[in-house]
């Protein structure tokens, strides 16, 4: 699984931090997406998701692995 | 011919949203509406138009463009007034929001948890030492989220009647557009002091901090920061406020939810959202006006109309919640729309989830005999504001834990 983020769009929801704290953070002098770890384990997938899912400024892009 | 339809805004019925909506919600979720000074605007009810609108850069959210959309004429001298960040688009929107964002972050609530329980600790216990029945709203909901707004902002706590009292005469849809205009200059006129007072004696807190690093350096002036300040201070006491007491008379009434509540304390972070989706206190926003003809859904909206994204009417969307009408604190309820969507989301959300998550648990575990004091009937219901809630919620209790 391959995650991006677009940090022009961020707006600093902190929704992805919440579904997947091993995954993103937020800046402390502005609060904008911090992406921690672009390639996360299938294990962590799940909550990936839900982060691109919850994004309201749709700054989070996630791609599967081919099968 | 001109599509035209039934005059909004709608009613709300105590805990649900107004009856209209499902009907529209299941045949147009996107419908015309005549507003009060004769012109049409769309009322968006489905979850996946709403959030579809709100993610189309063909809407604008400046207000002060002719053919905004507004509920009244005091509504509108509103709009007309007010120079914050939800009334921009684009980098102008992005550029004010930013100053704030830092102050919100999940980090950040986490270092809050303790100063927050500590306030709602104090409130509790002054408000138990008198004797029931006693009304939570005025002696807790009302207070709590202010105590915690006066704490960010190092502002006396003591003001907060004077904020509510202005927001109050905001977001009343009885106010004549003078009592509306009159009550945000007033806001912004306290503000302009407590920047002052900030420039002479800088603290620890939300203000002096923006003070530095954006009005010092120039990068914003003393208007501009009045404004985005005293809309984020206003804006963190209503709306909670009525939350917490919507939540609780929403547990009275559903003493089986409350018991799962009680008996399974690690169910609070789904609750609170569940609690936002069922509740949706804030009832006709977000507006947006279109900038060009914008298709959402099936409908297609002409350049110069304004639409109503109806966040009550969306979260209860069977389309997107099974039996949404039902309180269900164990249902995934994260997607529900009661901040909007898109990149005005509420800034404040953190904030608002950590208040809820503070105070709910904490009013059931120490009052375990908490029950209304009188029926339902006798519960007045904001259903003359913008932001939804309760006027009074008498409880009453035999014995409280300290």
């Amino acid at each position: 699984m391959k995650v991006s983020v677009d940090e022009g769009k961020c707006i600093g929801a902190g929704h992805c931090v919440l579904a997947a704290p091993e995954v993103f953070d937020q800046r402390d002098d502005d609060g904008i997406v911090e992406l921690l770890e672009p390639h996360p384990g299938p294990d962590l997938g799940p909550a990936v998701r839900e982060a691109e899912e919850l994004c309201p400024a749709l700054a989070i892009h996630v791609e599967s692995d081919p099968e | 011919m001109t599509e035209t339809g039934p005059r909004f805004p709608f009613e709300r019925d105590q805990l649900d949203p107004p009856r209209e909506y499902k009907d529209l919600r299941d045949n147009q979720p996107v419908s015309p509406v005549t507003l009060w000074d004769g012109s049409r605007a769309w009322l968006i009810t489905g979850y996946d138009e709403m959030r579809a609108a709100l993610s189309d850069p063909g809407f604008s959210s400046e207000m002060h463009r002719e053919g905004f959309p507004t509920i009244s004429e005091a509504r509108r001298a509103v709009d007309m007034k007010e120079r914050d960040f939800i009334g921009m688009d684009g980098a102008e929107h992005q550029r004010y929001r930013r100053m704030f964002t830092r102050e919100f972050t999940a980090k950040r609530m986490v270092a809050l948890r303790d100063s927050v329980e500590a306030i709602a600790d104090i409130l509790l216990t002054d408000m138990l030492r008198q004797e029931p029945p006693v009304d939570l709203v005025a002696e807790f909901s009302s207070k709590f989220p202010a105590l915690v707004m006066s704490r960010l902002f190092g502002a006396s706590f003591e003001d907060n009647e004077f904020i509510s009292a202005n927001g109050a005469a905001r977001h009343n849809m009885q106010s004549t557009p003078e009592e509306a205009a009159a009550g945000h200059e007033r806001t912004i006129a306290y503000v302009k002091r407590l920047i002052a007072q900030k420039l002479e004696n800088p603290a620890d807190d939300m203000l002096t901090r923006l003070i530095e690093q954006f009005l010092v350096p120039g990068e914003v002036t003393e208007d501009e920061l009045a404004e985005m300040a005293g809309f984020i201070f206003r804006a963190g006491h209503d709306t909670t406020a009525n939350m917490i007491s919507m939540s609780v008379l929403a547990l009275l009434v559903h003493p089986d939810q409350l018991r799962d509540l009680r008996d399974h304390p690690d169910l609070i972070n789904g609750a609170v959202e569940e609690l936002l989706r069922y509740l949706s206190p804030v009832q006709f926003v977000p507006r947006r006006l279109a900038l060009t003809d914008v298709q959402v859904g099936s409908v297609t909206i002409p350049a110069g109309e304004g639409i109503f994204n109806a966040a009550p009417s969306a979260n209860r969307d069977d389309r997107m919640f099974a039996h949404p009408d039902e309180l269900d604190l164990r249902r995934d309820a994260a997607r529900h729309l009661s901040f909007g969507y898109g990149v005005h989301q509420c800034l404040g959300q953190p904030l608002a989830r950590l208040e809820l998550q503070v105070a709910l648990p904490m009013i059931f575990d120490r009052i375990p005999t908490i029950r209304l004091a009188h029926d339902l009937s006798s519960v007045k219901f904001k259903t003359d504001m913008q932001v939804y809630g309760v006027y009074n919620l008498n409880i009453t209790w035999d014995g409280y834990r300290r």
